[in-house]
């Protein structure tokens, strides 16, 4: 048991602070940064550093570095408000992906654009009839010759409108029992036949859209891994999305600011305060756990749970210690209302309950709808 | 940063459970329960001979074992998992860091007998008023000749009845200080208090001008009170964590094999949502805990603001795992033959043991410095 940071690890965050402070300080600030702070140019900066995928392998163009060394910058980044959302996705999850399951050429095709911080990639996985029940999906690649032929509809696909692509979790067999026949496939966003309609969220951004795709040809070198066999990969991906230090400080720069503002001579606020600052370091120590990979197996459900019931308390607390200015328009009313994604996305709170009950207490499954 | 243990520890925890399962067994719980020493002589005999648990964070020049804070958690979590009667936790956890931190030759003197399982300690700090605050004490002290005389009255000391040293926070001309009490003093009354939890004895002690020895320096007893029950939080939480993960197993075993309306209760969401949140109160304070002991090791600036968050959260993961097992099991929950209750007394006598968890979550705050 050690707690302790070594001298490097210090020495990163200190770097990622300032890091952080600058880019602040030239890009401004945002909550939710990793999902609302689009910005290039940071990116670019970034991949100058090294710090994009600097925990993939060698091999694959990363800095090797142990995964908390990416968590510490993640937190400084994420913690100030800095904008690392064009890149965001691509690094943690469909890097990863691609360099554990892609073929060669997909590594090499794909890999470098996203360590340059030059490629913006989403996650199509939602659909209008597959949510939590992602096992129902129903849109489809039929292989034709060298091609998937796809067509259906996907839904809060975040990044959409400003991807180059789109990871795409489709069914490539319509027969066998719903997890089989489940298939994941690169498709470029400029294929002919996509079309994005951002959807107007309830804090009043765009990020997230639907895409449909018709006739949309990709090659069958796209193919991600094994066909019909991608169900364990994608909740492999999960695992990754789920686990993460972005889960407990989406709205950390909120929160320092609503400590400058909140009545510390009441002995109520006093309590919450100590309650949510309790979470926040509890918390951390199980998103560390994760990174270093020592939390029992399956435990991401379980970290994602506690962090963002701990973010949306954050974001109850920053609106009351604001006052009436929490009820303009601006960042705390929208931190405010954008809280109720964090429950939602990567897993809402009441399924990541089962899957918990399930997978960690050995609690029995649900019997099959009659 | 490293949440393993080493397999030292490991075995020590080993090395401790199998102890407790063979000396603390629900019938022997039961038994001592009953019994107004409340412990098992031999027992505590073969504690200090067999493994060495009295002495185990006591310094070696006082014939301790000289282990940390990390392994003195290891083995009060297990207590607490097997719901030990003994005055194990006055001795080790209040008694001795008090001797420690004061130091001087009251602590050479005490702490060997301690290490061998031949002395019986305690902390004599609360009075009628309950509270926990050193400066609130009003018992006193004179001099008298080459030692001092106590006068006044403590209420809810824990196993005061069988203590052969009492620790005694009284009141001098220079302030609060500490003084030695042997259980055999003329003028010292002794009076076992019925208690809820009876696997933790507690007692009144009224004393009439009783001769005492000081114990540090006079006058700094408070710093020193205050220092102990940090250690004492720390270790408190330790078992609270230990408690709280054996009544969560046995519920959960429970929910899996109990059926109602045709299938194991536990299939039910509602009772594997209500599981899960548990779950991660338990791992969080388990997290809360463990960060605690190696504060107190590693990095004792940390330690105030751990102990205080510590003490807090395992306190309320313990006293809702065990409420929400008497919920679970129902009826046979409510009874006194199952062994649910013992789980719960122990959670609600350790929530309020030490100051219930808005206290110590004030302590964190003021300790945060907000």
């Amino acid at each position: 048991m050690d707690f302790s940071w070594t001298a490097e690890q210090q020495q990163l965050r200190a770097e990622a602070k300032k890091v952080a402070a600058d880019a602040v300080a030239r890009y401004g600030w945002v909550a939710d940064s990793w999902i609302n702070g689009y910005c290039p140019d940071f990116a670019r900066e970034l991949a100058a550093r090294g710090w994009i995928g600097i925990s993939w392998p060698k091999e694959f163009g990363g800095a090797g570095r142990p995964a908390i060394d990416r968590m510490i910058i993640a937190e400084e980044l994420i913690g100030a408000g800095a904008p690392v959302g064009s890149y965001w996705v691509a690094e943690r999850q469909m890097g990863p992906s691609i360099y554990t399951y892609g073929t060669a050429d997909q590594q090499q095709r794909y890999l470098p654009a996203i360590l340059a911080g030059e490629a913006t990639w989403c996650i199509g996985m939602s659909e209008p009839g597959a949510g939590s029940d992602l096992a129902s999906l129903r849109t489809r690649a039929l292989r034709d010759g060298d091609e998937y032929v796809v067509n259906g509809q996907k839904i809060w696909t975040s990044f959409a409108a400003v991807s180059d692509y789109c990871y795409l979790i489709c069914r490539t067999t319509t027969d066998g029992p719903p997890h089989a026949g489940i298939s994941e496939l690169i498709v470029p966003m400029d294929a002919p036949g996509i079309e994005v309609r951002p959807i107007k969220d309830m804090a009043g951004g765009a990020h997230f859209c639907e895409v449909f795709f018709t006739d949309v040809r990709v090659p069958a070198s796209n193919l991600v891994g094994v066909e019909g066999a991608a169900f364990k990969q994608t909740m492999r991906q999960l695992e990754h999305e789920r686990g993460g230090i972005d889960r407990l400080v989406s709205n950390h720069a909120l929160y320092r600011r609503a400590l400058d503002r909140a009545d510390m001579s009441d002995p109520l606020v006093r309590q919450e305060v100590a309650t949510l600052e309790t979470h926040y370091r509890l918390g951390r120590l199980l998103v560390y756990r994760e990174a270093l990979g020592q939390a029992p197996k399956g435990f991401s459900a379980a970290t994602k749970l506690f962090c963002t019931e701990h973010e949306r308390r954050v974001a109850d607390f920053v609106a009351r210690c604001f006052g009436p200015e929490a009820l303009l328009a601006g960042e705390v009313s929208r931190g405010l209302c954008y809280a109720n994604s964090y429950t939602i996305m990567g897993g809402t709170s009441n399924i990541l309950r089962n899957i918990v009950a399930e997978r960690i207490l050995g609690l029995p499954r649900e019997p099959a709808a009659r | 940063m490293d949440f393993t243990l080493s397999d030292e520890q490991s075995e020590l925890r080993r090395t401790v459970r199998a102890f407790l399962v063979d000396k603390s067994a629900e019938t022997a719980v039961r038994r001592l329960m009953d019994s107004d020493t409340g412990y098992d002589a031999a027992v505590w005999q073969q504690m200090a001979a067999q493994l060495g648990l009295q002495g185990l964070a006591i310094a070696d020049v006082h014939g301790g074992a000289g282990f940390g804070l990390q392994e003195q958690s290891i083995v009060f979590e297990e207590m607490g998992r097997a719901l030990l009667c003994a005055p194990y936790f006055a001795t080790v956890a209040l008694a001795a860091p008090a001797l420690a931190l004061a130091g001087g030759q009251a602590a050479a003197d005490y702490l060997p007998g301690i290490a061998a399982g031949e002395t019986i300690a305690t902390l004599a700090l609360c009075e009628a008023a309950g509270s926990w605050d050193p400066d609130a004490v009003t018992a006193s002290a004179q001099p008298a000749g080459d030692g001092w005389l106590v006068i006044g009255e403590k209420n809810y000391v824990l196993d005061g009845h069988v203590a052969d040293l009492i620790l005694v926070v009284a009141r001098t001309a220079a302030g609060v200080s500490l003084f030695a009490v042997t259980g055999d003093a003329t003028g010292l009354k002794r009076e076992l208090l019925p208690t809820m939890d009876q696997t933790r004895k507690q007692a009144r002690l009224t004393f009439d001008a009783v001769p005492a020895r000081l114990v540090g320096t006079d006058g700094e007893g408070a710093t020193v009170v205050r220092g102990a029950l940090d250690v004492a939080a720390v270790l408190l939480a330790a078992e609270q964590v230990g408690g709280a993960s054996a009544c969560l197993a046995e519920t959960v075993e429970y929910a899996k094999v109990r059926e109602q309306f045709g299938r194991p209760i536990g299939s039910f969401q509602g009772i594997k949502h209500v599981w899960t949140e548990l779950l991660l109160q338990v791992e969080s304070a388990r997290a809360a805990a463990q960060f605690a002991a190696w504060a107190a090791d590693c990095a004792v600036e940390e330690l105030p603001v751990a102990a205080a968050l510590a003490k807090a959260h395992c306190s309320e993961a313990y006293a809702r795992v065990a409420t929400e097992s008497i919920q679970l099991h129902g009826g046979i929950g409510f009874t006194w033959e199952h062994r649910t209750h013992l789980y719960f007394k122990r959670a609600k006598s350790s929530e309020i043991l030490l100051g219930a968890p808005a206290a110590h979550r004030e302590q964190l705050v003021t300790r945060l410095d907000f």
